[in-house]
């Protein structure tokens, strides 16, 4: 079922597949922030988000034609950052492992290690060193896991909206989350940097914000 | 119920993703199972820490050069698709039409209706000429592309990964 946001995409896909350059730029404006962030996320980077967002719209510009208007445009758009993102990622990735090589890793490591004994951290510092090594963590995971708990724990996107994105089942995501989510926090405990545990004292039930 | 069948509840839960049924079964065990309720605790802390990092904000003058800088890539793009269409397997036609040109086409279109009056008021006073006949027949061909594309036709992209379709 389409809400308000879903239709206006919809008619704005239309009117710039009719020749109308201006609905492409509302678009444009209205899902710019989202984009780049994703892409920040993937790649804790800036310039390579931009360079990323910018290279999703012109894909978006060039591959609107192709687009399923029995779909959701939102949808469609965070595949392709998604898709652009791992994609920059793994290329980056491997040209940092081949300039740098293993020494960078045993460097790291030792960092980590050195972290954790230091002594008594204010809890502001504590947690910013958690976010840090969570940020870390996040990046070892596979690119399935890690798109997932990315577009839910950031993005706050419904299973349903992952699903669509990653043109999965609903029953997917929520496995691929369960399994990203343990592993972050085996990651974290490894280095002696899980968040602490507390009873559940709160409500479920998150409040979700629209994807789109 | 066992820990086992509940765990993959956790995450769900605490999301707020479960039927009505299923949330006061889960909740109902998190309420006697230290556990389960550690593990939903810990998942709702690290969605919260991801969510609290930061991301560097873009200014106006950012967007606008990314912005001006899709458009020119667009622009780029198209200059490098376009072929003669005299030599052009028709297949391919249509390929470079783009909204940003729809008025470059317009003037094309103009240009070759005049060039046409010319060349007919021409024949008339000296006869045909092939040259310019040829000239003419590309600049029509040119107009004609851009209604095919605007009437609904979806180029083929050669050498790129067509995203929709793609599996993760």
């Amino acid at each position: 079922m389409r809400d308000r946001s879903d239709r206006e995409d919809i008619v704005k896909v239309e009117e710039f597949l009719s020749g109308e350059l201006p609905a492409f730029e509302f678009l444009f404006d209205k899902y710019r922030e989202k984009v780049y962030r994703i892409a920040y996320r993937f790649t804790r980077n800036k310039d390579d988000a931009l360079e990323i967002a910018q290279d999703v719209f012109l894909r978006v510009y060039t591959n609107l034609g192709k687009f399923k208007t029995d779909s959701k445009f939102f949808t469609w758009l965070y595949r392709i950052t998604v898709n652009r993102s791992i994609d920059f990622t793994r290329s980056k990735k491997t040209k940092v492992l081949q300039q740098v090589g293993p020494s960078l890793l045993d460097a790291q490591h030792s960092t980590v290690s050195g972290r954790r004994g230091s002594k008594d951290p204010s809890e502001k510092a504590e947690a910013k060193e958690l976010g840090e090594k969570l940020t870390d963590a996040v990046s070892t995971l596979s690119d399935k896991h890690r798109t997932v708990f990315l577009l839910h724990a950031v993005e706050n996107l419904s299973y349903r909206e992952i699903a669509g994105v990653m043109d999965s089942s609903i029953g997917t995501v929520m496995s691929r989350l369960f399994y990203a989510r343990q592993k972050l926090q085996e990651t974290l405990g490894n280095m002696g940097l899980a968040p602490a545990s507390k009873r559940l004292k709160t409500k479920p039930g998150k409040k979700k914000k629209k994807g789109g | 119920m066992a820990c086992k069948d509940i765990v993959w509840k956790v995450g769900p839960f605490i999301d707020g993703e479960l039927q009505a049924s299923e949330r006061d079964e889960v909740e109902a065990h998190l309420g006697g199972c230290e556990d389960c309720c550690e593990m939903a605790v810990k998942f709702r802390q690290l969605d919260e820490l991801a969510g609290q990092q930061e991301v560097p904000s873009v200014s106006g003058q950012e967007w606008t050069r990314l912005w001006e800088g899709v458009l020119a890539s667009q622009d780029a793009k198209s200059e490098e698709k376009i072929v003669p269409l005299s030599e052009a397997h028709p297949s391919l036609r249509g390929q470079s039409w783009s909204p940003s040109k729809r008025w470059l086409l317009a003037a094309a279109a103009a240009a070759a209706v005049f060039a046409l009056g010319v060349f007919v008021g021409s024949s008339l006073l000296d006869g045909p000429g092939q040259d310019d006949r040829s000239v003419i027949a590309n600049d029509e061909n040119g107009q004609e592309k851009a209604i095919q594309h605007a009437s609904g036709y979806e180029p083929e992209i050669s050498g790129e990964t067509i995203i929709y379709d793609e599996d993760f």
